[in-house]
């Protein structure tokens, strides 16, 4: 059975407060848009399990509270984490800029990671708002070590290739960003059922 | 989540319609000869309250345990949070700090105002007067001290203040909460590093431990720990994501006897739901920890539970062990803030 078969990933979404990672976040978990999000206090979770070739990951991601005064308490959930996914609004220059202070600070506590960027909000005003160029994001990401880089909506889902040739957050987005961390555990052994003490698997498919 | 109702008289629960909530519909005779306790323990203006609480301080207690009603909470919350001294003390001072001041925090604001109660009627209106309301009170405050300034769960403070009262008194509330004027202090709770949040959610870890030890050993066990459920629960005093009728009966508790009613209703939620919590794996317990099923919502249920649940002196004694143990680390970062200055 393929469901024997999981692994837990565990992945934080970081980026300025009110970039939309809420959002994001419910989209690509409950499949849905809402413009009543409240600010988010604490900390959020949500987990969602997809499948990746023959095998089935649990993703645990953690949403945390962003004004700079939360940040010191938003470390702790760090901890463990296997992928990290940064996002701003591509209407806001300064939640761009401040992607280098949310890597930075998350480095310092995680040192293997893979990373993949989002830039939300393309939907609003048709683009005439924007503020930070595709191009520009795409040299900042390919200056970090080729971070994944990824355009995204969280309000217009629909119609998949209809949008400008941009695709839509929970069908593909999401996907393709975790796809460099789920081929890295490609080659590793099940995390989780070792820690339940189960004998190591034959390769062999138990489908 | 609906509109101002009250959860006295109509404990029918959450789902009714946003414009019901009309008190006194049910048991009208009951709930009138209440509202005349209360009128008469008030006195004209509050001019009897200071009185009254001080002749009889168990009954004021009871009676707010009991809930205040609606009609009267405003003035209410203001005698008993100590707000209306400090309004009448500092006349003039709001308004200067609205019209007069400018904040640094103004953008932060403005981002956080549709994302405060959203789904409220009175907030709901883009530049509605809830929402210009909700804007100048916390702009006073990041003003007032601007050490402080404007943090992110404040608007659900000031914003749950602005249903029964106006903006002035509003600001004077939260002052008087942030700055101590009957309790201890509640500014710890927006500081840099948060140093109030991480006492809290020290001591409540703890009590839960004692007061569950299963379920206290089952968070270790699955690794989940206060700070990934509770801490919104301290930051807004329950008025986060809190059904209106349980988090207004909270506020009257709260703001006559003090936080320590925020852990008693946090071990009573974790007791009410015990037996469900302690089957549960991380990935379905810590949603369940935000998400509380209804009939736990009922305050005329929950609240008896947490008053039943003794922790004044525990936690005394747990903060003194807070502080030992964290006294080197909270000297650093005191001082380290007032360098910043």
């Amino acid at each position: 059975m393929a469901a024997r078969r999981r692994t837990l990933l565990k992945v934080i979404i970081l980026g300025d407060s009110g970039v939309g990672k809420t959002s994001l976040m419910n989209q690509y978990v409950h499949k849905k848009f809402s413009n009543q999000y409240k600010a988010t206090i604490g900390a959020d979770f949500f987990t969602k399990e997809v499948q990746f070739e023959d095998r089935i990951f649990t993703l645990q991601t953690w949403d945390t509270a962003r004004q700079e005064r939360f940040q010191s308490s938003g470390v702790a959930f760090y901890r463990g984490a296997d992928c990290c996914v940064l996002v701003y609004d591509v209407n806001n220059m300064k939640s761009f800029d401040n992607l280098n202070n949310w890597r930075d600070q998350f480095l310092i506590q995680i040192l293997t990671i893979s990373f993949c960027s989002l830039g939300n909000k393309v939907d609003v005003d048709e683009g005439e708002s924007r503020a930070v160029s595709e191009k520009k994001a795409r040299a900042w990401c390919a200056s970090k070590g080729n971070i994944p880089y990824f355009e995204t909506s969280a309000k217009e889902v629909f119609n998949v290739e209809d949008w400008r040739g941009r695709r839509d957050v929970s069908s593909c987005l999401w996907h393709e960003s975790i796809t460099p961390t789920l081929l890295l555990h490609r080659y590793l052994p099940d995390t989780i059922d070792v820690a339940g003490g189960s004998q190591q698997r034959s390769t062999g498919c138990e489908c | 989540m609906n509109i101002d109702e009250t959860g006295i008289g109509c404990v029918k629960n959450s789902s009714s319609s946003a414009s019901s909530g009309r008190n006194g519909i049910y048991l009208p005779g009951i709930e009138e000869r209440r509202i005349r306790k209360w009128r008469k323990m008030i006195g004209v203006g509050g001019s009897d309250w200071k009185h009254y609480v001080r002749r009889k301080p168990l009954v004021v207690k009871r009676r707010i345990r009991k809930g205040i009603p609606d009609c009267l909470r405003g003035l209410v919350w203001q005698l008993i949070s100590g707000s209306r001294d400090l309004l009448l003390m500092n006349p003039g001072v709001y308004e200067q700090l609205v019209i007069y001041e400018t904040s640094a925090s103004e953008l932060d604001i403005i981002r956080d105002i549709s994302r405060t109660f959203p789904t409220h009627v009175f907030f709901q209106q883009r530049h509605g007067p809830g929402q210009r309301s909700l804007y100048n009170v916390l702009k006073a405050y990041s003003v007032y001290d601007r050490d402080v300034g404007y943090v992110q769960g404040m608007g659900f403070l000031a914003g749950l203040l602005l249903l029964y009262m106006s903006e002035e008194d509003a600001f004077w509330l939260l002052v008087a909460l942030l700055k101590g004027a009957v309790h201890s202090p509640m500014e710890g709770l927006y500081q840099v590093g948060l140093p109030l949040v991480q006492k809290y959610l020290s001591q409540f870890e703890q009590l839960v431990k004692e007061k569950f030890p299963k379920l206290g050993e089952h968070f270790s066990e699955e690794m989940v720990n206060p700070s990934m459920y509770a801490s919104q629960w301290f930051i807004t005093v329950f008025s986060y994501s809190f059904p209106f009728p349980l988090a207004l009966r909270i506020w009257d508790v709260f703001l006559y006897e003090g936080v320590k009613v925020v852990f008693q209703v946090g071990l009573a939620l974790l007791g009410y739901c015990h037996d469900e919590l302690i089957k549960l794996p991380f990935e379905k317990l810590v949603p369940a920890l935000k998400n509380f099923p209804e009939d736990a919502m009922n305050p005329d249920v929950l609240l008896p539970m947490a008053f039943s649940i003794k922790v004044s002196r525990r936690l005394l004694e747990l903060e003194e062990e807070h502080k030992k143990r964290n006294q080197g680390m909270l000297q650093q970062s005191t001082s380290s803030a007032k360098q910043k200055r």
